[in-house]
């Protein structure tokens, strides 16, 4: 037995619950869910006829769904691919692209933003993203001295030290020569949580000068 | 002294006998007994919800009864300038299982819980379809919701633009 059809009011109510990137998708079923849509976007944007020129991010949640709307509506943009680094979906990584090159000059040139591996890669180290980091690392992005430099121009270790995450830090600390972004992390990370950092200094043992001297450093932050 | 339990008759002409507690969870029944003080207790007709979706409905009050009374949230604009959608998670385990069922059920619920005014209940189930929306394509969103398409390709052409197509043909 099939659901009864809801009326548009409750559509209404339904769409409430939606950010707007997810009310897209129900523009193009029908005409009744996309005037829903519409009403939506007028209740939620004070200059509600501007609605459809602000950055519009469509829905990642699945390849089928990136998929749809990579044909149906526009090639994708950097956010887009970010949120898919940040969420460690090397699927959605591998259809929008690891860098624009595929996309369309016209689109290239509309976008705002666009982007290289390095960016990806700088998304996946901040949140620790294993399988996004690997497979950055099969495609070369990771070795050499080029690429720390690429991401030391990217900003990367104080969006490291924000971010917190111990894992990470640890393993640049080990396996890259990198004390002076060390400083640059232990300092935010300082900020962000003082009994988190004493209790790595304590468990990994660091007693080396530099280390310590930074220590004191971070302690008048 | 008013009587512990109501009476109610179903769209199925079932006559169901629910607490004053759980009665007074629905404006709807809340409203009907206000209007009948001092009148004969007759069974309450509720024509537009079947036995068995008001039994749902009696399971979600009972779970819910000692819980405060819905709060209208006041919506502020957030740092875009912009009215942000409402939280559509579902974080209470026993809920979680509750929506845990056909969609036509889950429909018929949303419908009858509309009708009989139980905020809570229809929140809950508004939530519910909203994160079945998500991740889905427009075919999959007609075919679960039973939806016809009936806009033009002129419609479409429009929506893309809107959307913020950048390709050449839209």
């Amino acid at each position: 037995m099939t659901a009864q059809p809801l009326p548009p009011d409750l559509w209404t109510e339904v769409f409430s619950f939606l950010p707007t990137s997810d009310l897209c998708v129900p523009c193009f079923t029908s005409k009744t869910l996309r005037d829903v849509a519409h009403k939506i976007f007028n209740s939620r944007d004070p200059n509600y006829h501007h609605w459809w020129r602000q950055k519009k991010q469509l829905p990642i949640y699945n390849v089928e769904m990136s998929h749809w709307w990579k044909v149906n509506i526009r090639e994708p943009v950097w956010e887009r691919a970010r949120a898919a680094a940040l969420q460690d979906d090397i699927s959605t990584l591998d259809l929008l692209g690891w860098d624009d090159t595929q996309l369309s000059p016209r689109h290239r040139n509309l976008c705002e933003l666009n982007w290289r591996r390095e960016m990806i890669l700088m998304e996946a180290l901040v949140k620790g993203n294993k399988r996004t980091i690997n497979a950055c690392h099969q495609k070369e992005d990771i070795s050499g001295v080029s690429t720390v430099e690429c991401l030391l121009w990217l900003n990367v270790w104080p969006r490291l030290g924000e971010e917190g995450n111990l894992e990470m830090i640890r393993w640049l600390h080990n396996e890259q020569s990198l004390e002076e972004p060390m400083e640059w992390m232990l300092q935010r990370k300082w900020n962000k949580s003082q009994d988190e950092v004493r209790r790595w200094f304590q468990r990994e043992d660091i007693t080396t000068e530099w280390l310590m001297h930074l220590w004191e450093h971070a302690r008048d932050m | 002294m008013a009587s512990e339990s109501i009476s109610v008759t179903t769209s199925d002409d079932q006559t169901i006998q629910l607490s004053r507690k759980h009665a007074q969870m629905s404006q709807t029944i809340n409203s009907m007994l206000e209007d009948s003080v001092g009148a004969d207790q007759e069974a309450i007709p509720l024509p537009n919800v079947s036995s068995e979706v008001l039994k749902k409905v009696i399971d979600w009050c009972t779970h819910h009864e000692n819980d405060p009374a819905p709060v209208e949230k006041v919506k502020k604009l957030n740092k875009k300038r912009e009215y942000k959608a409402k939280n559509s998670t579902i974080s209470d385990e026993w809920d979680k299982n509750f929506v845990n069922a056909e969609l036509r059920v889950i429909v018929d619920i949303l419908l009858a819980a509309n009708y009989l005014d139980v905020k809570g209940l229809f929140e809950l189930m508004c939530k519910h379809i909203a994160n079945e929306l998500k991740g889905k394509t427009p075919d999959q969103i007609r075919e679960r919701f039973g939806i016809q398409d009936d806009l033009t390709e002129e419609d479409k052409a429009a929506m893309r633009k809107a959307w913020g197509a950048t390709k050449n043909d839209s």
